[in-house]
This record gives C-alpha cells, structure tokens and sequence, in this order.
C-alpha cells in the first residue's frame, strides 16, 4: 500500500523504448513522450507559421532631443527650385523626412506646394547622388579635392583669367552676401544668374520702363478683369502657389458671394491655368506674341483690328476701364518688347499700383539672356578659364549653343556643385557634392520684406558639403554657413517688433517665415515706357506672320528638367496631355491629319513629326490636344536629360536645345514633316471630349457640371439640374436600392471639390502618392496602363472642338455608400467602415479585381507586378526599374501606410492613417475632433483650397456646408452608389454658355 | 425500355449485321490494342499544349498578373472569358444526358457519354481561370467558408464570385457522379473482355464490382433517373450565376436582366457545338459511325440552330433595351459593341453565332458532316467572342471617358487560351482510348427497340 502511494506518479511506462532513444538516450516514458511531442509541435508551427523575414533595428541607448518612435514631427524650411518659392514643413518620422507640406503661416505660398516640392522628398533618398567629393571622375576627399581648386583658383586669380561663378536664380540674402565675397576675394570671377525658363524679357522690360531691374508684384486677388496672355500663372508662371491662391480668392462662389473675376485668356496652346478662363481666345503662337502690340495699338489709336480677337478683348478691356474695374494683365511670351506693351497696357488700363506693383525687389528669377549670352560667347572664345556650377546645368540648359560642353571640358577650372550626375558635372574636373535642401542650412528672401530660414532635417546622408560651406573654406573662412545666416538675418531683425535677435531667430525659424510690416504696402514706380513705336515694330518683324508652322515653347508642372531624375515628377501626367515619362509635340488636329500624322490612340501610338527648329532636327511624336491653335505646334521644356543615373529618365528632347538665342519661348516659321513612324507613349488618358460620340444629338456625358455665372445668380441650381428638377429630390424620387441603409452613428467622412478652384496642377497627385507609398511603375507600365496613381486629374473638354472648355476632374475613390466594389468581393476584403470610409484589407485580398471592374470610377489600382519589393516572392520577380525597392529609396516610406504586395487591389483611403492620428489626439486630450483638423494629404498639398474634407454628420462643418449646396453633385449618382466625394459645378463668369 | 419505333422513324443504329456482341466489340476496341498513329499524333499536339499552359501558367504565378495584357480599366479579358467559354461548353453534357433522358429521348444514347466526358473536361478547364486569374492565387482557400482563427471573418455571400465557386463545384461533383455511374455497367464489359489479369483487375475496380444482376439495374435505372433530376436544375442554375457575375454589376452591358436565359440558351448553343465538334471526328476516327448517325448529327444540328436563334434574340433585345432605356451610358456601351474598336469581335460573333446557324433550316444542310462540322467549329469561335465582346467591350469604355481603355493580349493570354484547349484534349483523347466513348449498356436498351421492318428497309436502302 505505502510504496503504492509513494509511486502514485512513479509509472516508468516505456512507451517507445527504441525508438526516441538517440534523443533522450534512456527509456522514454509517457511524459517525456508528451513533452517531446509537445515541444515538436508547437516549435514547427511557430517556426512555419512565423516568416517574417528578420531586420536589423538597433535601439537608441540614448533618445534623440524630439524623437518620439510612432510620432511625427514638423519642422518649417523651404523648397525653391526654379524659382519656385514653396514655404513647407517637412514631416519627419523617426529622425526621417519623410512628407512635405505647406506651411499654412506664410504669407506668400500659404500652406500650397507645387508637384515639385511634393516630389522633392523623394529625391533626398537617392542612392545614385554623389556620395563623395569626385576628382576627374573618381572618388576623392574633401582635403584633396579643396586644396586643388584653392590652388587652381589662385593661379587663375594671379593670371587674372576670368572664372564664372554659374548659379541660378538665388533668392538667399547669405548666398548672395557670400558669393559677393567670393567675387571680392576673386576680383577675376564673374556671377552669371542662368535660369533655364527664363523670365529675361519680363525683367530687361521692367528695368527699361520702371529703371528697376526685378519682377513685378502681381496681385491676381485685386484685379476684377484679368487677362492673360499665354501665362501659365496658376501652375508654372513665377509663382504659382502664391498666384494661385490669390486668383482663386475671386473665383470661388457662392451664393452670398457672387463677386467673380473675368479671366480672359489669350492662348496658342492650353494651359492649367486656361482651363478656369471665362473666355478664351485660341491664335496662333505668333498672334499670341504680337497680341500685345496689337491690343496696345487697339486700345490706345480705339480703332477696331482687324484681328476679331484683339478688338473683343480691346473691347471688353476698356469696357471695363470705363466701369472703374481693376484689371491686370499677364503675358507669358519672353520677349522684352513684349513684356514692355504689356506693362504699356496695364498702365493705359490704370492696372500699375493696383495690381502690378514695380518697385520692392521680387526673386523669383533673376537670370537675364544677356548674362547667359555673355557666359556662352567668353566660354566660346576662351576668355573664360575657369567655371564653378552650382544649381545650374548649362551643359543641358544652354545646350543650344553649340561646342558648349567642349569649351567647359576644355577650361582650366571646372567644378560642379551637383548631388547628382547631370551633363555638365559629368564633364567637370570636380564633383563637390552639395546636399540635398532637406540637409542644408539657409535662408530666403523671395519678395523684399519677407525672410525665411530653411532648416536641415536630417544629417547628411553621404559625404557632402553644402556649396555655401565650400565657399566659405575656400575664401579660407573656417566658419559655418549657419552662423553666416544668423549673421544675415540679424539686419532683417531690423525692423521687426523682436525685443532681440535670438527671439526673431527662433520665431522666424519655427514659422519658417518672417513677413515684415512693410511687406504688401501698395507703392509703385510709375511706367517711364517712353516710345514704344520701335518696340511694336520688332514684334511685329520678330514674329510675322507665315504659312509655315510655329513653336511655342512651354514650362509643365515638371518644371525645367532639374527634376528629371525624379520618379514622381516623371510619373506625374501633364495636366493637359496626360503623358507621363516624355515630351512630345502638341498640335492641332487639322494640321495633323494635314500632314497624314495621326494618332492610334487606343494604342497610344503617335506618328513621330520632325521640324527644324532654329536650325535643330527635332523629331518628335505629336500629340493632337483640342485647343492647340492651328498652325502651331507645342514643346515642353525639361526632358530628353542625357546624363542621368538611369535611361528610363532620358525619354524626349531637350527643348532648350531648339530654344532661339534670343531666349523667346516662341519660333515662327517651322518646317515640319511627317515621319511616318509612331512612338508609343505612356499616356494615362486618351480621350477628352464629353461630347458624346458616336450616336450623335446633343447629349454630353455629365461626368462634369458646368454652368454660367449669371445662370448660377438666378439659380443657384443652375448647371445641376437633372431632367429639369433640383437633383436632390430627383434622387429621392428616382433611385431604390435592395441593400441594407449604413449606420453611421459617429463620424461620416466626405469630401467637397470645388471645379471652380482646381487649377490641375497635380500637386495633390504626387502628395498622395508620397503619403499613401504608392509605387511609381515606370514608362513601359505606364504605358500597359499599369499606373498606380490613387489621385488623379481627369482633363475634359465641353463646346467646340476646336475651343472647347478645358475641366479638371480630380478624380479618387468616392468612398461610395453603396459601393459597388464592395458587394462582389467574395472575400469581403473591400468593406464599409462605420465612419462611412469604403477600406481595403489588403491582406485578406485575393486579387480577383472584380471591384476594380465594378467601379464606375474606375480608381482601384491592381499590383500586376512587385513593385515595391514587399512580395514573399522575393527580389527574383520583381518589376523595379527605377531601383524603387533599394534600402534607401525605401526610407522615404511612410510607416503609417502598409506597402503593398504584388496581386492586390489598393485605392484612395482618405488617408486613413491621418483620421486616425487625429482621433487619437482628440482622444488623448478629452475633447471633440474640431473641423479641419484632419486634412488629406491631397487637401494640404491644394494652394487653392479646392480639396475639402471632414466629417459630414457634423452639421456646421465646413464639408457638410459644401455638400449640401445647391452647387454640389456626385458623379454618375444616377448608378445611386452614393458617393462620399462630392463636386461642385463649374462656375463660368460669362453671359452666354457660348464663349467669346 | 421497350419501345416500338415507327417504320418512318430513323433507326438510331445503322449497319446490317449488328448484333449485341458486335456492339460490343465495336465500341470496347477503342480501348483495347495500341492506339493507331493518328491518336498519337493528335495526343502529341494535345500534350503540346498542356505544357504551353503549364509555362505559361506558372509564369504567371511567378511574375505575376501584370504579364497579362490586362490594366487599370480592363481587370478582365481573356481569363474570364475563357472560364464563360469553358463552362458554357460544359453544358451540352448533362443537358444531353440529363434533361434528354427525363424527356426520353433516345438517341442520345449514342452521344450522352463523349458528351458528359467533356462536360467534365470542360469543367475542369473552365475550373482553372477563377483560380490562375487571383492576383494571389497563393491564398485562394480565402474563396471557401472554413471555420478560421481570424475572427469574424467570413466570405461574402453577397458577391456573384462565391456563388460561382458553390455553382461549378456542385456542377463538376453532379456531374462527375451521373457519368460514372453511367460507366459502371460498361467497365464491367470492358472487364469481362479483358485478357490481361491486371487489365482485368483496373477495370474491375473501376466498375465497382459490376456483375449486372437484375436488382443492381433495377438500382442502376433509379439512380440515373434521381441524378437526371438533379442535374437538370442545374443545367440552368450553373449558366445563370456565372451571369450573375456580369448582372449584378453595375457596368452598362454588364448590368442587364436577360442574361440567365440568355446565357443558358448560348451555353447549350455552344455545348451542342462542342459536341458536335468531337463527335465528328470520333465517330471518323473510331469507326463508330453506325452508332452516331447522320440522324443524331441532325437532331443536334436542330438544337443548335434553335439555341443559336434564341441567342440571336437575345442580342437583338439588348440592342431594343439599351436604345428604349434612354440612358447614355447603356446606348453608348452597345453603340461601342457594334461601332467600337472591337466591331470585329461583334460582328465575328453575329456571323458566327446567328447568322451561319440560319443554314440549318435547310434538311440537306442539317445532314451533310462537312457543313455540320465547319458549323461547329463557327459556333465554338462565335460563343468565345460573344463572352469577349461582353466583357471586354463593355469594360474598356465605361462610364469615365478618362478611363477609357484599349486591351491588348499578350503572348501569355494566348497561351493560357491555347493552353487549355490542350488540357482539355489530352483528357479527351485518354479517354478516348482508355473509356467506351459510347454508352454500350444504354445502345443495347434501344437496340431492341429497333423493328425488324426498320431493318429491313436499311437494308434494301443500302445505307450503313
């Protein structure tokens, strides 16, 4: 019995005797068997059921200052770039930029950013900068590297042989301060200011009519009348998201504020900023840089021309003169003669000192075709020896000068400043590698009286050294640039109501701006045109008339070529064209199938024009775009880069090697022939018109809703009426459907775009591709239509064909409450939130793109292959040819957003990471989510405002406002899918719906 | 099964000296002996092609779907297309077997088992797109109801693409059933023929034991009648939900209340074509021409031209509704049809699948095997487009002119296409050689039936 009791648990049951032995190396018992057993299972299934992969992460044994893992924070700087002037805050997580937005306290961009700030992120994380000082090509160090070209510099001082200091439009007080030592100390070196699109013609008029040598302040915001004449000023024109804020001011409507500018628009070629003209007047390039001359003479002799266009707008013009109306006029034709009829004009039309300000410095360019002339002929002849380029690329930019690159190779001194490989880099003696803004120290004074500080955000990622700092070791001044700064913003300190220097500082760089009182005060030097006969009679000879083709040269929203190497800039579609990855011509349809050059655009095939242009053979594919004036053909400046670090960023031609020596951005008299070869391009749209093709009749496709003003004032319904009744009660009479109502008993979140206010810019394209990691897919997916853009600018065109009314669609996922993706998703991975969001679990997607069939709006994206390197299949299969997978182009990567793997859907998520983030402070401090609170990264990136979003179950929200206006309507509601994005209808300021 | 055939009825078996042994050893020849060189050759072709659909699919699971021609506007073409075809085919065979059988129609008898061997082939087939066409096809169990870890997750019973996985697989497993039951009685002939022991063992097995005795057919005869009774619901069931997944939808020519029936009546069209299509050449090729008469080569040239009509109607309607509805998007969808960048796909398929079936009105036309044939091979091509023309036409200009979209193939579409024809022979032609292509014990029950005078007058006619 006791030793029954003793051995209770003693039963040695050899169970498996044998058979484990090699492991327990003695008889097994049950237990032992259960434990092996036990311990087997559970390690293989941890160990088949845990496959992700393992990462390196090293914790900090000492926290960073500000660094909160999971928070991100904001810092205030600056993005200027071809001289654009973008105040930001650049979001950093963990240590990392990793967004931009707009700074909403400055007073000159106020919280807009342009595509290229937005994209200019991406381009810090680029393993293909230089990572090193480079010596002839080769890796070097800084010792070597700076006591060769102090040597070189002396021994060109001592001989008195001239060095160009090659920069473009500097707008930093402390950089010029700094150059202008370097020129002391160098009394043999030259400053040459080369913008590539150039505002020459512009600054030499003002200079020769006011005797000041700046730009003009525009005040769009003041003028009741506006006209431009091919400028481009709310996506490219100087500064256009501080232009386009103020323009859009007058053209939002409602119905308590009806106050709307007339926007005339005189155009060769459509343009972002056409596309919200009143009316508009298509001539031809040629017309369009003698429009002024022809409307000076028109408004000042008040004989009738005999072009229709001038005497309508001549008319319209002192129409509104005679009714006191402020008016300003914009021309975007580079020619000084030009430039100084359309200052004559603003002054016969009393526009000076009411909305064209001349006088207080304005920097945005500063770059005259003299100085660049003037670099190209001593360069040429020899005179110059040595050349430093900092932020310029002459190689490329002045590529129309001939045995240009030869000349540079062929100097004494050559340096080059680039972070990146470009042309003329590629051929100087030295590489020091400047870093890249988000690295750098500096300050900016775009517009006298306003003074901001750029701040770095992130360590040098290589061994580069900011060309400011070069500068300075090389003038032997061993101190920092920073401290340079502070010495320059203390004479801006100045004026302000600061008690002392440190307080401006701190303020100045945590607002990122510094606006003084001074800054806005309306004083203008008055017009000293004198005669202007001579200058009527140039244009008139420059730009004759002949029956052959012209050229009108253009800026997009990509800007001048510098951001090339940029993938989201490249990716972005042109607002007008839709391409992405080249450039093209853009003409007119008739002159198109004149010459046999048609497109197959189901295809995406364009016949390849070739023109001689200034002597240059450009072949080209031609793009038939309805609005391009007959006659004229279209280029964009800024592609065919031939130095980059990958080919897929060398599509196109270089316009600027077809651009005239004169600099002006229009050629008449252009041989052109056809080819007959076709190109194929990544287009990510190829139809336009909403006319409806094919069965005839009136009917249009009311994808978009268009009305006039003085309709919208007798009905404020006016444009959004469905078969003749108010839309909301035809919904409530007309549309049933079986599904279950959604609850949402808290938030409901929507969305309102105003028509009236998108200028097409793309800004908020290439925000939410950043926020949300969307992948950029390169030229050949583009053109399968493998684009995986959640944001998009639809462009559609109304009226006659050959003028139609350009529209601007920003088109995302409307978060349907009857979403007809969701119902046929058999695995449910596409559901309805309680919020009213239409999300995506991307886990649980099995890619049977149903829902992207089933979308009337068609904005899910499908990942046909691994783009972004998150695939379990590895790097064998991926599709990358932008390197968009290495270590470091993935750091731009936002951790609130999963990166998709291959075969799943993906769309718009209201960017969902930031509700949350927002709801989660509220939470924390106890209190109601406020209304604004949460913006979407399309809605920040918006200079115009025309993005607006909240919750709709908030009845004094701002979105709630909008959506339930008379203005506002869903885009095929008649389907009664209910979207959560809402559009409101296009407001024309123009009597007739006929135009001109 | 003792039914009098009228002297002006065709007899359903043709030749002189047809005896039950020679029924027999006619139709179990096929099985047994090498099979000749043109077997081989085709085989050779067939395997050809499933190796195409091997690499191609494998390329791409490996890639992914981006080496498809498909894109952001047309997430479907030739995948889902291919299933529509696949599926439509397979529905000659139980409707043949089935519905024929409840309304006792006995020539099918000649016909039902080739018939019910493709519609399983053609099942299988359509069976593959829903899978390869997953973007992660590596998580396509996500599709089935499992119990699971992961909380209320559960499939979407509202979505069209579940009810085809519940429709096919029900099909597939009914009609595997019917066919093999169908098979027993004459595995156990093949069985009984066997010289080999193994030969004798494998055909043993698979005839469950067969011995024929009188309450196994008393059994044999019920379960054929309850599974025909199963089946036929389903022939119309299956081809309505895959409808459903364009119905339900909300894409103009995708949205639209006739396509059940109309995609019922194009199944049956199209399934009769396929038969019609492997009939020919196995009743050539097999020597088996006394047991698939030119008389059943006509009755199902009659099916055709009446499914082909209904079809016909069928487009003409959606012509009439989307004009009638007064609604832009519906009238443009169909206007693109017809005047589109596919207006060759439209009108392929109107030649094809209304027009040319028009000549079977004619009794000369309806008998002669060349036109029946060429015929055949017309429809086939015809119902590809028409799945084609619904969902790429419809798909590539919607609503959003922005999105507006051309699709082109790729070498891998074609080769999936291409691919699966080759699957889908290999099948046929091992089952050619290893199965009776037709039903011995059924050609028996209506032997009987044939009159002696019936006899008589084939022979004094001379036919065979």
């Amino acid at each position: 019995m006791n030793s029954n009791i003793n051995n209770e648990f003693g039963e040695e049951l050899p169970v498996l005797q044998g058979i484990l032995e090699p492991i327990t190396d003695k008889d097994t018992n049950r237990r032992d068997f259960l434990k092996t057993l036990g311990f087997t299972v559970s390690a293989a299934s941890i160990a088949a059921s845990c496959s992700i992969p393992e990462k390196k992460s090293i914790p900090y044994i000492k926290r960073p200052e500000e660094i909160v893992p999971g928070s991100a924070t904001f810092y205030a700087s600056v993005f200027a770039q071809g001289g654009q002037y973008n105040s930001i805050l650049v979001k950093n997580r963990d240590g990392r930029p990793i967004k931009i937005e707009g700074n909403p306290d400055s007073v000159l961009s106020g919280g807009g950013t342009t595509a290229l700030a937005q994209a200019s992120v991406v381009s810090l994380y680029d393993s293909t900068r230089h990572q090193n000082p480079k010596k002839a090509g080769k890796d070097s160090d800084w010792k070597t590297v700076d006591a060769e070209i102090v040597a070189k510099l002396n021994e060109l001082k001592a001989s008195n042989s001239k060095v160009a200091l090659v920069t473009s439009t500097i707008m930093s007080p402390s950089t010029n301060a700094l150059i202008f030592e370097f020129l002391t100390k160098y009394p043999n070196a030259v400053h040459i200011t080369h913008d590539p699109v150039s505002m020459s013609g512009l600054l030499t008029a003002t200079e020769q009519s006011f005797g000041v040598k700046t730009l003009p302040q525009y005040r769009f915001d003041n003028a009741d009348v506006i006209l431009s004449i091919g400028a481009d000023f709310a996506a490219t024109w100087l500064n256009p998201v501080g232009y386009s804020k103020q323009y859009i001011k007058r053209r939002k409507v409602s119905k308590d504020n009806t106050n709307m500018s007339t926007h005339i628009q005189v155009e060769s070629l459509p343009c972002p900023t056409s596309s919200t003209a009143d009316i508009k007047f298509v001539v031809s390039a040629s017309e369009e840089a003698r429009f002024a001359a022809d409307l000076y003479s028109a408004l000042t002799t008040g004989a009738a021309s005999k072009v229709e266009s001038v005497s309508k707008v001549a008319e319209a013009l002192l129409k509104a003169k005679n009714e006191g109306k402020s008016i300003l006029v914009v021309n975007g034709v580079n020619d000084t003669n030009v430039q100084k009829l359309t200052f004559a004009i603003n002054n016969f039309l009393g526009a000076i000192g009411k909305t064209v300000f001349v006088g207080s410095k304005v920097n945005y360019k500063k770059g005259v075709q003299a100085d660049t002339d003037a670099f190209v002929t001593d360069v040429k002849s020899g005179a110059i020896k040595g050349a430093l380029f900092f932020d310029s690329n002459p190689v490329y930019s002045m590529s129309g000068a001939s045995d240009l690159a030869k000349k540079i190779e062929g100097l004494t001194l050559s340096v080059s400043f680039s972070d990146k490989l470009d042309e003329t880099s590629s051929i100087c003696q030295y590489i020091c590698p400047s870093n890249h803004y988000l690295e750098s120290w500096n300050d900016y004074e775009p517009e006298q009286g306003v003074y901001a500080i750029a701040q770095p955000v992130i360590s040098p990622l290589f061994n580069t050294r900011q060309f400011q700092q070069s500068l300075m070791t090389w003038m032997g001044n061993t101190g920092s640039y920073y401290d340079y700064i502070r010495n320059t913003a203390s004479s801006f300190n100045a004026g302000s109501s600061y008690h002392n220097f440190d307080a401006f500082w701190s303020y100045t760089l945590q607002k990122g701006e510094f606006a003084s009182s001074s800054f806005g005060s309306s004083s203008s030097s008055s017009f000293n045109g004198g005669d202007l006969s001579g200058a009527i009679a140039q244009v008139n000879a420059n730009y004759a008339k002949s029956d052959k083709f012209e050229v009108r040269f253009y800026e997009s929203v990509h800007g001048d070529g510098s951001a090339a190497d940029n993938p989201f800039i490249q990716e972005l579609p042109d607002p007008i064209s839709r391409m992405t990855w080249s450039n093209y011509f853009i003409g007119n349809q008739s002159d198109i199938d004149a010459l046999g050059a048609g497109a197959i655009l189901n295809e995406k095939k364009y016949t390849i024009l070739k023109a001689n242009i200034n002597g240059k053979e450009v072949s080209l594919p031609v793009i038939p775009i309805a609005g391009v004036a007959k006659g004229t053909l279209g280029m964009k400046f800024g592609w065919g880069r031939t130095n980059t670090s990958s080919a897929e960023y060398q599509y196109g031609y270089n316009a600027f090697n077809a651009l005239p020596n004169t600099g002006s951005n229009v050629v008449a008299k252009v041989d052109v022939s056809n080819t007959g070869k076709k190109e194929e391009m990544a287009s990510v749209q190829s139809y336009f018109t909403l006319n409806h093709m094919g069965l005839g009749g009136e009917k249009t496709r009311d994808l978009i809703k268009e009305t006039t003003l003085a309709e919208y004032k007798s009905n404020p319904e006016a444009g959004n009426l469905i078969g003749g009744k108010s839309r909301k009660e035809w919904i409530e009479h007309h549309l049933v459907t079986l599904y279950p109502k959604h609850d949402y008993p808290g938030h409901q979140w929507g969305m309102a775009i105003d028509l009236n206010s998108c200028v097409g810019c793309g800004a908020c394209v290439v925000a939410c591709n950043v926020e949300n990691n969307v992948p950029v897919v390169g030229r050949k997916e583009v053109f399968r239509s493998h684009d995986m853009h959640w944001m998009r600018i639809d462009r559609y065109e109304t009226g006659d064909a050959n003028n139609p009314d350009i529209t601007f669609q920003p088109m995302l996922c409307q978060h349907c409450d009857n979403a007809p993706c969701e119902n046929v998703c058999p695995v449910s991975a596409t559901n309805h939130s309680t919020d009213g969001i239409n999300q995506m679990a991307y886990n649980r997607c099995i890619g049977t793109r149903y829902c992207a069939n089933n979308c009337p709006y068609k904005v899910r994206r499908f990942n046909w292959f691994d783009y972004t390197g998150a695939d379990s299949f590895g790097a064998a299969n991926d599709n990358d040819p932008l390197n968009r997978t290495d270590e470091i182009a993935r750091m731009v990567l936002n951790p609130d957003v999963t990166v998709r793997s291959r075969g799943v859907i993906e769309k718009c998520s209201f960017c969902i990471q930031r509700i949350q983030v927002s709801k989660l402070d509220a939470k924390k401090e106890n209190r109601e989510l406020k209304d604004g609170e949460i913006a979407t990264a399309c809605q920040s990136a918006c200079s115009t405002g025309a993005i607006v979003f909240g919750d709709v179950n908030n009845p004094d929200s701002l979105v709630t406002k909008l959506t339930n206006d008379e203005r506002t309507f869903g885009v095929v509601e008649e389907i009664y899918t209910k979207p959560s994005v809402n559009y409101m209808t296009k407001v024309r300021n123009r009597d007739k719906s006929n135009k001109a | 099964m003792s039914q009098v055939d009228s002297l002006l009825r065709e007899p359903l078996i043709n030749g002189v000296d047809k005896t039950y042994g020679k029924i027999t050893e006619d139709i179990v020849r096929n099985t047994e002996g090498n099979p000749p060189k043109d077997w081989w050759i085709a085989f050779g072709f067939a395997l050809a092609g499933l190796l195409l659909y091997v690499i191609a699919v494998s390329w791409t699971i490996f890639k992914g779907i981006g080496v498809w021609g498909l894109q952001k506007t047309v997430n479907w073409a030739w995948d889902i297309t291919n299933f529509v075809w696949w599926v439509g085919i397979g529905h000659a065979g139980t409707l043949i077997s089935a519905v024929l059988l409840l309304f006792k129609q006995k020539w099918r008898t000649g016909i039902n088992r080739a018939a019910e061997a493709m519609t399983i082939f053609a099942v299988i087939c359509a069976g593959q797109f829903p899978l390869i066409h997953m973007g992660r096809i590596w998580q396509g169990f996500f599709i089935f109801p499992y119990a699971n870890t992961r909380g209320p997750l559960w499939v979407n019973f509202n979505s069209p693409l579940l009810w085809d996985v519940f429709a096919i697989s029900t099909y597939f497993t009914v009609s595997c059933l019917f066919w093999y039951s169908g098979l027993m009685p004459d595995f156990a002939t093949i069985r009984d023929k066997a010289k080999s022991a193994k030969r004798k063992k494998i055909y043993n097995i698979l005839s469950f034991g067969w011995r024929g005795t009188a309450i196994q057919w008393s059994r044999f005869e019920s379960l054929s009648l309850v599974l025909a009774g199963l089946s036929t619901p389903l022939v119309l069931s299956v081809h309505s939900v895959v409808s459903f997944d364009f119905a339900t939808s909300v894409i103009p020519g995708w949205h639209t209340t006739i396509f059940p029936p109309y995609f019922v009546a194009g199944a049956i069209f199209s399934g009769f074509a396929m038969v019609q299509t492997l009939m020919l050449i196995t009743r050539k090729v097999q020597k088996l021409e006394d047991y698939i008469t030119i008389a059943h080569i006509e009755s199902m040239n009659k099916v055709i031209v009446l499914t082909g009509s209904i079809v016909g109607i069928a487009y003409i309607t959606e012509l009439f509704i989307a004009w009638y509805s007064g609604y832009l998007y519906e009238q443009y969808a169909f206007y693109n049809r017809a005047f589109g960048d596919y207006w060759w796909a439209y009108w392929s398929m109107m030649t094809c699948n209304v027009l040319s079936p028009q000549l079977f009105w004619f009794k000369k036309m309806r008998r002669s095997v060349f036109v029946s044939f060429i015929m055949s091979i017309f429809v086939n091509v015809g119902m590809w487009f028409e799945r084609f023309v619904i969902i790429v036409t419809s798909l590539h200009k919607d609503f959003l002119v922005s999105s507006w979209n051309y699709f082109t193939p790729t070498w891998v579409d074609m080769s999936i296409f291409i691919g699966s024809l080759g699957l889908f022979f290999t099948c046929f032609l091992l089952f050619t050689r290893t199965f009776p292509v037709i039903a011995i014990a059924e050609v028996k029950a209506i032997f009987s039936s044939i009159s002696e005078a019936a006899q008589a007058k084939a022979k004094k006619e001379g036919s065979h």
